[in-house]
């Protein structure tokens, strides 16, 4: 795919250099690193800082010698940023990033849907955030590069990976030679083409989508809010689609759909793209000069490996699966796998936990995948209609949303949002569950709450599981303080939240005595109107991966 | 007028009829199309909303 000379030319991102260390290796050493992420992207490196978080060590190998290159995946999830905070980085993701609650569909030139997505002062984050990718990627590098746990080897390619039996020995490439790694467990993290998972043959399964999209950023000055704008059969690409999102240093990203029959490599031609996103930024009205910063070529699948778990490799975002950009699940649902894979790992490697906990991560991760699929389906063929039928139907549903909002709300473009393990292994009781008539249930990740200026309930969580107990008058009853000693594993101890505010208790359905336990992940393994501390013993035992009492 | 069915089914509906436009053809698009239309009103009360969906479904033919 034709693409520009982005990396020495690029308009506002000065890309790092990452030199290559000869490893210990390379020197004869033998050493077996108890976990080794393939993949220095944003879901590598988030796996990584999440064992370290857990006192887990590890390496990372990545073939590049610098970040990504141009901007990729630019919508950051509220959930995502909440990850962000447990890994410590959130301050410098707001500092950068712009926030936004709101998004505007056009059918042609006229409105027909106003996004608006949940938000209010009990936030600490925007429900979305635009940072392009290479911020994100370096973000989080910095932060790795610095933690004495972990290690990245740059300039590193895996060639090769074979399954042992106490874990995987992965063939590394250098300019210095090669070398084999051994690791007791691998997290493949290395993209849409892992090498990973080509190496052990594991093919991805699903569907293509009809429609391919040119990604291209431009360098604008504007003074037009950040939200999403979608157009839909506007004059400046009749018959498609268009996508408009703000990002920061006054780039704008400009998707849009090829017209049918467009071949790609006439559309990728950089004069082509000039023209394309000059007719769009007229129609928009923008007057102010522009310079074209990057471009790529986007198509939608959904397509999935069967099981995320192969042996001692866990697959993670698009090594494991790839999803269509619309409704902006790719990176926010690789960091959100990235996390639940890291803690079930730290966890095991401590010994904290049984083996067997790993075996919670496929059907976790994978069912937010199926869902991710169905929501992505819907939302990928409204933007790109495959047939006739839903063609018309399309058109229909847009044009009767001119007038009145009867159709509306076929429009929404079904934003990211967390997935609920509610069937998963690790949640339990419930029937207790079922007694709450509010709050996030058993399964689902917390919610956040503003408990006093600036404070907010998920700033209070810690590293391991957290329980979160409702009393009016803040204090934690002494036994209960018992039964928080107890619940720590050796290294990472329990901690207790005392909720007493009580728009927080009744926002989760919380009485005098309610109590929430949590992971590691902010998910909920369990929770209870009337705390039992025999059945939080219990809930805790199966949330490392026992089987139920 | 006012949506009565759930989101959902509506969601349900649309996919259900894009299929069936699908299936059926472009040639007898217009024959199913109109029968689809008939089989609905005999579903509703009365022939106010069928009267206000035929002016909605008449308004910007031509699109936006």
């Amino acid at each position: 795919m034709p693409r520009p000379a982005h990396r020495d030319h690029s308009l506002y991102f000065d890309y790092p250099h990452y030199d290559f260390v000869p490893p210990p290796e390379l020197g004869g050493k033998a050493i077996t690193h108890d976990a080794a992420v393939i993949g220095a992207g944003p879901v590598g490196l988030a796996a990584a800082l999440e064992l370290a978080r857990h006192g887990v060590s590890c390496v990372v190998l990545d073939d590049k010698d610098t970040v990504n290159e141009g901007s990729r995946a630019i919508c950051i999830a509220r959930h995502s940023l909440e990850i962000m905070q447990q890994l410590g980085l959130s301050e410098r993701f707001v500092a950068k990033a712009l926030g936004w609650t709101h998004g505007t569909s056009y059918y042609g030139t006229q409105p027909v849907y106003r996004l608006e997505m949940p938000h209010s002062a009990e936030e600490r984050f925007y429900p979305m955030y635009n940072l392009q990718q290479q911020y994100v990627e370096k973000y989080l590098v910095d932060a790795a590069m610095a933690h004495r746990k972990i290690e990245i080897r740059w300039q590193s390619r895996v060639t090769d990976i074979s399954l042992t039996g106490a874990g995987a020995t992965v063939a590394v490439q250098t300019r210095a030679g090669g070398y084999a790694l051994s690791a007791r467990y691998v997290i493949a993290a290395d993209g849409a083409r892992s090498a990973v998972r080509r190496q052990l043959d594991l093919p991805l399964k699903g569907d293509a989508y009809e429609g391919c999209y040119v990604i291209a950023d431009v360098r604008l000055k504007s003074s037009y809010p950040t939200e999403r704008r979608a157009f839909f059969n506007s004059p400046a690409n009749p018959d498609s689609t268009v996508l408009i999102h703000r990002q920061p240093d006054n780039i704008w990203r400009i998707d849009y759909q090829l017209l049918p029959g467009e071949p790609e490599a006439e559309a990728l031609k950089e004069e082509s793209v000039l023209g394309r996103v000059g007719a769009i930024l007229e129609m928009v009205g923008e007057r102010s000069p522009w310079e074209l910063e990057w471009w790529s070529l986007y198509k939608a699948y959904t397509l999935a490996l069967d099981d995320y778990r192969h042996g001692p490799v866990l697959f993670t975002g698009d090594a494991a699966h790839l999803v269509p950009i619309f409704g902006v699940r790719g990176l926010n649902s690789g960091l959100a796998d990235a996390m639940n894979a890291a803690w079930k790992l730290a966890y095991v490697l401590h010994g904290w936990a049984p083996e067997r906990l790993l075996d919670s991560y496929s059907p976790e991760r994978r069912g937010a995948t199926l869902e991710v699929f169905d929501l992505a389906s819907k939302s990928t063929k409204f933007m790109t209609p495959p047939t006739r039928g839903y063609r018309l139907m399309r058109d229909a549903a847009l044009a009767l949303a001119l007038k009145s909002d009867l159709t509306r709300p076929l429009i929404n473009p079904r934003q990211s949002q967390p997935y609920t393990y509610s069937k998963s292994p690790l949640t339990s009781f419930a029937n207790r569950d079922r007694e709450f008539g509010a709050g996030p249930i058993a399964g689902a990740p917390l919610v956040n709450r503003r408990l006093g200026e600036g404070h907010f309930l998920l700033d209070d969580l810690g590293p391991g599981f957290s329980g979160i107990y409702f009393a009016r008058d803040g204090r934690l009853p002494s036994h209960l303080e018992r039964l928080a000693a107890e619940l720590g594993v050796d290294g990472e101890k329990f901690t207790s939240i005392v909720v007493s505010d009580p728009a927080a208790s009744a926002a989760y359905g919380a009485t005098e005595g309610s109590f929430y336990l949590v992971r590691p992940d902010r998910h909920i393994a369990a929770r209870w109107r009337h705390v039992e501390p025999s059945e939080v013993r219990s809930a805790l035992r199966q949330a490392l991966g026992a089987s139920p009492a | 007028m006012k949506r009565q069915i759930s989101e959902a089914e509506l969601e349900q509906a649309f996919e259900r009829i894009a299929q069936a436009i699908d299936r059926i053809g472009p040639d007898k698009e217009a024959e199913f199309l109109s029968k689809l239309c008939l089989a609905l009103a005999t579903q509703l009360p009365s022939i106010d909303p069928i009267a206000e969906a035929i002016k909605a479904a008449e308004d910007d033919l031509k699109g936006p």
